[in-house]
């Protein structure tokens, strides 16, 4: 057996990423691997790639076990790893990026930049990339980019090769070169681990599928024995009941709270939906397709190039998040350490900033206030932590958007969007969030939620917007929601 | 219940040392100790009021700095506003301006390259770094161009006693001092700006996502900084009596020293000015005590480096380290 590994647990705080997890790959053998996202693929990959280091498990490489793995070792092993997010050297040429870390020298001990060109030539010409090798890695597309990874990859004597979504950016052509390069390394008897969430991909190439879900493997099929709907069935299939709160019905001449009418901005075409009072609008599409970008549109972050916005019936018209803060509209970024967090602060000091105003008293910030203010959130909210004092970033990540919602909720917003709210979160905190959205809808307030966690989306919006290329593909009403038909709309099939 | 107790009297422990000020203390504590022993000058009234004549230029400067470096923007042109400013405020008073005008004048100067820093920075988007360290020969050479590279001579009653004279026993210059810091603390503490300052340094994106406007905040803590300058400049000048168009020169790295001892990250987002002071205590005890000894002046320098470096080496064992 090429690769085994056994029993792998990973635990973050707070999170179980991977719960006794065993997985084989044969030589010239591909093994897909599917489930939604954080279903645990990426962290199973940074375990075998040495970057994370599990709690309990075993991994055998040729039958022979690996201890103490990390990322010089992992690569020492022949384990190639071609990740979802770049990693090229944008300053560099693509040659360079090709052969980082271990350019070809000459007698002086200096790079040999003709052997280098040589080299590198003939390794784009396997990846049918027709580039100059000394043209600047920043001059070339996402596409051309992931190409360069794979020849990056190539370089190396690997046995092993994991490709994490290697399609995401490539076009039809791009994807059959892939596939071919992918052959050519099965016929030297390399063993292939890929992660894809597009099915006909994962039918076209793989032996075996294994699915993943919530942190476990679920099952591991032969993949010409297996129904696309059957793997989505197990990708998705856990008991909603359980997870999710009972919705309520939205009463029924509910005013509309908020309304955007043919809206684009530089990254989207003629957006229109409505909300009404406490009415939960789910934004489901792709990666990419957009959803993000309609959130910062409502927010004031991106310029409105044309269409109007209304909240309450009166005409918005955002310049700036603090203007959007102003008009009573909230908005949780997906990216809660980027963009919804200071991660050296405090709790207290995350859950005001957005308020500074109203813990004032006769015009100077008054930290009794402040602190009532924050505890309040504390109890209400559930926050675990051992004070209000404490720093923001040892907290878990459940907990940490919870306090992302609560200097949200000081606001007293009228619209909130809420941008993938459960992403990275344990499944105890997913709940709570859920049911905080079904009490702020009881209180009047509109909610627009993004995710692309579709029995999620599903499961919690009164109505869903499917977003595919940055406009809307299709509205659909509770009573038609249809996982197939959200789904390739989304696509596009 | 005892154990709570123990561990929480622990914990207290434990953030007392780990706070910056903590070590500071101590060694303030320490070099004041071995000083004493020393120099049987250095513990008494006089020496003391020397020290605070020369902290209190350093120290108003190192206040401005502190706020900006919170807020994530080092600023450069520090001296060379300063500078300019007493360049302004003599130059008026010489052709013969009331007092008051003078000053204010030197304070408007200040906020103007405040706002000339702030505006590249944040509307044209040009690190602070480098927007101050060209602004800071900009304004350097227009003290030069204004004074044509001569002492300016100041001797004005109420300039001489903000720069000479005493008040309750203490010179005039360390109540200046004094009123910088309060103003500050309270407007770090009380205002929304002040709390604006820390969230832009800790995570500009996040801030101006919470729907502070950054952009104010920044061109604000760079207009802090530079009035600050303005202040010590003419502070400055009164102490000597004249104002000389090349003061400073070379001299930014001290400041930017007592602001890093105070354990302020250089991240943004994390300071304090209590640190400061400390810093700037400790820096001026050393500078004095040196002199005092008799320490040639070549190897006060290697001193002041050693006790930078060890004192930013204590920061990175507790995982404050350069990645």
């Amino acid at each position: 057996m090429l690769l085994e590994m056994k029993n792998i647990t990973k635990q973050f705080p707070g999170v179980k990423a991977l719960d006794d997890v065993s997985l084989t790959l044969d030589k010239g053998e591909v093994v897909a691997i599917c489930g939604e996202n954080g279903a645990g693929k990426s962290t199973l990959i940074k375990v075998l790639s040495g970057a994370y280091t599990p709690n309990n498990g075993e991994i055998f490489i040729n039958d022979k076990k690996q201890s103490g793995m990390n990322p010089i070792s992992s690569i020492k092993n022949g384990i190639g790893v071609i990740y979802q997010e770049l990693n090229s050297v944008d300053q560099l040429s693509v040659a360079e990026n090709i052969f980082i870390g271990n350019l070809p020298k000459n007698k002086a001990n200096m790079v040999d930049y003709k052997q280098l060109k040589k080299d590198s030539k003939v390794l784009l010409d396997k990846v049918g990339l027709n580039v100059n090798p000394f043209e600047t890695m920043e001059n070339l597309s996402i596409a051309e980019k992931q190409l360069v990874e794979i020849a990056k990859a190539l370089t190396k004597d690997i046995k092993i090769l994991v490709m994490d979504e290697p399609t995401a950016a490539l076009n039809t052509k791009e994807i059959q070169i892939l596939f071919k390069i992918v052959k050519g390394l099965l016929e030297k008897g390399i063993g292939i681990l890929y992660i894809s969430h597009r099915m006909e991909e994962i039918f076209e190439i793989s032996d075996k599928v294994c699915v993943m879900r919530d942190g476990r493997m679920i099952k591991t099929l032969v993949t010409k024995e297996t129904q696309s709907s059957e793997l989505i069935s197990l990708m998705v299939g856990r008991e909603i009941k359980d997870l999710y709160p009972v919705k309520h019905e939205i009463p029924a001449h509910s005013p509309i709270g908020f309304k955007i009418d043919n809206v684009s901005t530089s990254s989207l075409k003629n957006i229109s939906f409505s909300v009404q009072k406490g009415e939960i609008v789910g934004l489901f599409g792709l990666m990419g397709c957009g959803r993000t970008e309609i959130a910062r549109a409502i927010f004031g972050v991106d310029k409105i190039t044309g269409g109007t916005m209304e909240i309450d019936s009166q005409k918005y018209a955002p310049k700036s998040p603090s203007h959007a803060k102003n008009r009573g509209v909230a908005y949780l970024p997906s990216d809660r350490k980027k963009d919804g967090l200071m991660l050296i602060h405090t709790v207290r000091e995350n859950a005001t900033v957005t308020v500074f105003d109203k813990i004032k008293s006769s015009g100077l910030l008054n930290k009794k206030k402040e602190k009532k203010l924050v505890e309040n959130w504390v109890t209400e909210l559930g926050i675990k932590t051992s004070s209000i004092e404490t720093e923001i970033n040892t907290l878990s990540g459940g907990n940490q958007q919870k306090v992302v919602l609560a200097k949200w909720l000081s606001t007293d917003p009228r619209l909130l969007i809420l941008n993938e709210p459960t992403r990275g979160i344990d499944v105890g905190a997913k709940t709570e969030i859920y049911k905080l959205m079904q009490k702020l809808c009881d209180q009047g307030i509109s909610i627009i939620m993004m995710s692309s966690d579709l029995p999620e989306v599903m499961a919690l919006s009164d109505k869903i917007i499917i977003v595919r290329d940055r406009e809307v593909a299709g509205i659909v009403g509770k009573n038609d929601f249809n996982q197939d038909d959200i789904l390739s709309t989304s696509i596009g099939v | 219940m005892e154990t709570i107790k123990n561990s929480l009297t622990k914990q207290k422990i434990k953030n007392l040392t780990q706070g910056m000020n903590f070590s500071l203390v101590i060694a303030i504590l320490i070099v004041g100790i071995v000083l004493s022993t020393k120099s049987e000058f250095f513990f008494s009234l006089q020496n003391f009021s020397n020290m605070g004549l020369s902290a209190s230029v350093s120290g108003i400067m190192a206040a401005g700095l502190t706020i900006s470096m919170v807020m994530g923007a080092f600023d450069l042109s520090q001296y060379a506003v300063a500078t300019l400013s007493s360049v302004v405020c003599s130059t008026l008073l010489v052709s013969g301006v009331p007092v008051w005008l003078a000053l204010a004048s030197a304070i408007a100067t200040g906020m103007l390259c405040g706002a000339f820093n702030g505006i590249m920075v944040t509307i044209f988007k040009i690190n602070p770094i480098i927007t101050t360290l060209g602004t800071q020969m900009i304004f350097r050479s227009i003290c030069y161009i204004i004074t044509q590279s001569k002492i300016v001579n100041i001797d004005q009653p109420t300039m001489n006693f903000l720069g000479r004279g005493y008040l309750f026993g203490l010179p005039t210059s360390i109540w200046v001092l004094g009123a910088v810091y309060l103003v500050l603390a309270f407007m770090v503490k009380y205002s929304s700006f002040g709390r604006g300052i820390y969230a832009v340094g800790a995570n500009p994106n996040a801030s101006y996502l919470a729907g502070i406007n950054i952009k104010r905040v920044r061109i604000g803590g760079l207009m802090v900084s530079s009035v600050c300058a303005s202040v010590a400049g003419v502070l400055a000048a009164c102490q000597v009596g004249a104002t000389i168009p090349s003061n400073g020169v070379g001299a930014e790295m001290e400041i930017t020293t007592a602001v890093l001892l105070g354990g302020l990250s250089l991240a943004g987002g994390k300071g304090k000015l209590s640190g400061t002071l400390l810093g700037l205590i400790l820096l001026t005890f050393i500078n004095n005590g040196l002199t005092l000894l008799g320490v040639q002046s070549y190897y006060q320098m290697l001193v002041k480096g050693l006790v930078l470096v060890c004192a930013v080496l204590i920061d990175s064992f507790r995982g404050g380290g350069y990645k």
